[in-house]
């Protein structure tokens, strides 16, 4: 689904990324890792083609993004991309903001079609109550769900039958309560799940441990290590890359990141 | 009654119906002058009685500033001037703007437009136009020869005195110099004086130093009719002004305000203008 | 969106939108009915139904051929001006946005100073017609360059920053203050009259000629701006969110430049300045419809047009026989409500 080869990032004359290999398969969600400011973000925008690559390649479905991204038309039908944080400046009703995710189908799908897929998009993530209100008077965490009922509605077709889809989240879990949190990665998960290829970038560890397939964990631009999460995100590797402590600690079925010298040493925690 | 009689009366009778009607016909002419030369024309031909709007440029005579007023004559309103239910228009050159001079020679309304006078000819030419389209030749001969014989007094000046003029505007204290091309130029030549400013055309700002350099030998500022003016407070800003206490002008005390409009217009009032220019030219040259 | 059950007949977008163009419909009869000649209505009507007027021809003549050509030149100037402010707003994300606050109209203005001072000296005067097309394309040019340019210095990393593209507004502003004391310098008095009553902004220039070649232009750039009405309502996400959901942004906001700048070019030419009806009009549609611009681009055209025939009706017959210039009444209360936009938008942090 997408393949990743050697890119190299600028911001100005400093590289923010080195070097990157890695690639994403349809029904995977691969999470993305690393301190702040290891290029999480960096990545996600070099993949969606909102950064220049200086170096490399970036290949969507076997073709260069660079061509992809000359008709966004049509790969908008099938890539959807959550940002960290959407703004509207204009006062948009919630439904109307959903709808934009359609825009992509608009011309294939008729009208009622896609008002029925955005109200089963915004159930989804449980805000179809606030369907008619007004997009600025909702709370952060509202407003971030609500985006991603949109981009929910923008991949339906290819969650819902054959065709490929693939979906982009920027730490989406940012602005929400634990509640919230766990529904927007579950979600995430039944993307992969129903066969969409899922590039999420997290901050919280034992989350990307529990929904990922494979992670890619970052440090200061370049990959510490990309693979299976649980090999990936060792106590040892997390100790070296994050500078603090911790251990795994099995509970029933799940792991448990514990951190075992809660007094950190401030000198140390430089990233 | 005799039938001579009944002739004669008849005849007188219908004299007099004429007479009526030609009057009356005369009291529902109703003109609209734009362009303060033309209003100073038709009313000098005495036909100020059938004017019923002039516009803002419209200054003299006294009666015209009591009229409707059309707005500036550069930006009239066509429906403005067509509300007043003209039957005859009468503008200067600068008439405009050119859609709203359009709409109303559309209207059918008799439309006369004479140069905007710069010069004694293309005065005797606008009134003796006018004299014809407003039936009133004779008074047209008389003003025509009027002005020529006011012309014809102004004494020829051996020596020209240099004259520079200033154009102030009411409160700015600002003074503007008048260059090439200007009726201020025409007016300062007609009455037998030379411009020394012809750096630029029209009015401009000059330099303090500038005055030093030409050392004019007379300064004459223009202050428009009917707007709040510190007279002397204009004079003694000239008079006083320490760069220029070597400049002729300022040393003799030849420094002189002069009324805007009835210098400037090249109007009715012209010859009265150059006369007044020339006899202080003459005083000017023989101190 | 279909219309919510829940919503009252008035607030359906639909009726919402008839009553605005009914509105207009009203604006440009009372307009066309009233002036310095008062005209009664039943010649007025005879007269707009290319009937003779039955007592007088003059009447028919200030009706046909004054107040109506300048009724539609108000509505098509109105209307571009609106529906220009509403894209300009969509496209800079930013209700603040006017054509006059962001140097549109400055450089508008800059282009018609500019032909009017070299074009006498570049185009031989036997070619008239070079130089009306040279007076209507130079406006243009540069309306379309301001607008170019402050979205090129305000944009960055795919945000426009608001007070830099208001700076530059200012700049642009100043700019053409410069131009034109350069224009006033070498200009003689006439011109000089002629460039301040221009500049305040006035519809005296209406004639049927102009709208002959004005309408079909106008007409066709709302038209074509129409057609982007749904990808605008995409565009207000963000720059790359609109990318992501499939537009090809940057064609689109080239296009939607040269056509509203282009149009408020072509205004500014005809009209001098006329500011404020492209801020003011779309924020009072907003107030009444929302911000999508399926129904907010017809509504802010059909509302600019009716601001603009009221206006220019209060500019004809405030003052008996003569005209204030129209762009002096729009800047008197459009200013105003610029400040109690900025006042609100610093208490609520939105709009």
């Amino acid at each position: 689904m997408l393949r990743c080869d050697n890119i190299t990032v600028k911001r100005g004359n400093r590289a923010v990324l080195r070097q990157l290999h890695f690639d994403l398969q349809a029904a995977e969600l691969v999470a993305v890792i690393g301190p702040n400011g290891s290029g999480k973000s960096t990545l996600l925008k070099a993949l969606t083609g909102e950064l220049a690559l200086a170096r490399g390649t970036v290949e969507l479905n076997g073709l260069s993004l660079a061509t992809q991204m000359q008709r966004p038309q049509d790969i908008a039908r099938w890539r959807a991309v959550l940002p960290q944080q959407s703004e509207l400046a204009f006062n948009f009703p919630v439904i109307d903001v959903v709808m934009m995710g359609r825009s992509p189908h608009l011309a294939r799908v008729e009208q009622a079609r896609n008002l029925e897929i955005c109200e089963a998009a915004l159930e989804q993530v449980d805000c179809l109550a606030l369907k008619d209100r007004r997009y600025q008077h909702l709370s952060g965490g509202e407003r971030q769900r609500v985006h991603l009922a949109r981009v929910l509605a923008q991949l339906h077709e290819g969650l819902h039958s054959d065709g490929p889809a693939l979906l982009f989240l920027d730490e989406p879990t940012a602005n929400l309560d634990l509640k919230h949190q766990i529904q927007i990665l579950h979600l995430a998960r039944q993307c992969a799940d129903r066969g969409a290829a899922v590039f999420l970038v997290l901050h919280d560890l034992q989350q990307a441990r529990a929904y990922a397939d494979r992670v890619l964990m970052l440090k200061a631009g370049r990959s510490v290590a990309f693979g299976k999460a649980a090999s990936v995100l060792s106590a040892k590797r997390i100790e070296r890359v994050f500078d603090i402590p911790v251990e795994w600690v099995q509970h029933e079925a799940d792991a448990l990141l514990k951190i075992k010298n809660p007094k950190l040493n401030t000198t140390n925690t430089t990233t | 009654m005799k039938a001579s009689t009944f002739k004669k009366i008849s005849c007188q009778l219908i004299a007099l119906t004429l007479t009526a009607a030609g009057l009356s016909a005369e009291s529902t002419a109703r003109i609209v002058t734009v362009g303060g030369a033309a209003t100073e024309i038709v009313f000098a031909l005495n036909r100020g009685d059938d004017v019923v709007g002039v516009d803002l440029s419209s200054t003299y005579p006294q009666a015209a500033t009591k009229l409707p007023q059309v707005g500036y004559v550069r930006s009239i309103s066509a429906e403005g001037v067509l509300a007043l239910e003209p039957t005859h228009i009468v503008g200067t050159s600068d008439i405009g703007p050119a859609n709203a001079l359009n709409q109303i020679k559309a209207s059918g309304v008799p439309t006369s437009v004479i140069p905007s006078p710069g010069s004694p000819e293309d005065l005797y030419q606008a009134i003796q136009v006018l004299g014809e389209e407003l039936k009133q030749t004779e008074a047209a001969t008389q003003l025509k020869s009027k002005i020529e014989s006011q012309l014809a007094s102004i004494q020829k000046l051996e020596t020209k005195p240099k004259v520079v003029f200033f154009m102030s505007s009411p409160g700015l204290g600002h003074l503007n110099a008048a260059g090439r091309g200007t009726k201020a130029t025409a007016m300062i030549e007609l009455a037998g004086g030379e411009n020394v400013i012809r750096s630029h055309p029209g009015y401009k700002g000059i330099s303090h130093e500038a005055l030093v350099a030409l050392q004019p030998d007379i300064i004459l500022i223009g202050l428009a009719e009917g707007m709040p003016h510190n007279e002397t407070r204009i004079l003694d800003s000239v008079l006083h002004n320490a760069a220029w206490q070597n400049v002729p002008a300022v040393r003799e005390k030849q420094v002189h305000t002069v009324p805007l409009g009835r210098t400037l217009s090249f109007g009715v009032r012209v010859g009265e203008a150059a006369l007044e220019l020339n006899q202080l030219f003459a005083e000017t040259v023989s101190n | 969106m279909q219309p919510s059950p829940t919503k009252r007949i008035w607030q359906q977008p639909g009726v919402v939108l008839g009553l605005i163009a009914l509105g207009l419909l009203l604006a440009m009869f009372v307009s066309a009915a009233l002036g310095d000649k008062s005209i009664p209505p039943t010649t007025v009507v005879h007269a707009l139904l290319n009937m003779e007027a039955p007592d007088d021809a003059i009447n028919g003549i200030i009706v046909r051929d004054i107040r109506v050509p300048r009724i539609l030149t108000a509505v098509l100037v109105g209307a571009t001006l609106a529906i220009a402010g509403a894209v300009l707003q969509a496209i800079f994300r930013n209700p603040l946005a006017d054509p006059g606050l962001i140097g549109v109209s400055a450089g508008g203005a800059a282009g018609a100073i500019s032909f009017i001072v070299f074009g006498s000296w570049l185009i031989p005067a036997s070619w008239p017609l070079l130089h009306e097309i040279g007076i209507s394309l130079f406006p243009m040019a540069g309306g379309i360059g301001v607008t170019l340019l402050v979205y090129r210095l305000a944009l960055h990393e795919g945000r426009i920053h608001v007070t830099t593209m208001l700076l530059i507004g200012l700049a642009m502003n100043a700019l053409v203050g410069a131009l034109i004391g350069y224009a006033v310098f070498f200009s003689n008095d006439d011109q000089l009259r002629d460039y301040t009553f221009w500049s305040l902004g006035s519809l005296a220039r209406a004639n049927w000629n102009v709208l002959s070649w004005l309408a079909p232009i106008i007409v066709l750039l709302i038209s074509a701006l129409l057609r982007y009405r749904r990808q605008l309502n995409l565009l207000l996400l963000g720059e790359y969110e609109a990318v992501h959901l499939g537009l090809n942004v940057e064609k689109l906001r080239r296009r939607l430049i040269l056509f509203t700048a282009g149009g408020v070019g072509l205004t500014v030419a005809l009209c001098g300045m006329i500011g404020f009806v492209g801020l003011i009009t779309p924020h009072l549609c907003r107030l009444m419809l929302g911000p999508d611009h399926r129904w907010l681009l017809p509504a802010s055209a059909l509302m600019g047009a009716t601001t603009l025939v009221i206006a220019d009706l209060l500019a004809r017959i405030s003052i008996q026989y003569s005209e204030l210039p129209v762009g002096v009444l729009t800047a008197t209360v459009g200013a105003p409500f610029f400040l109690y936009l900025i006042v609100r938008a610093k208490r609520r942090a939105s709009f």
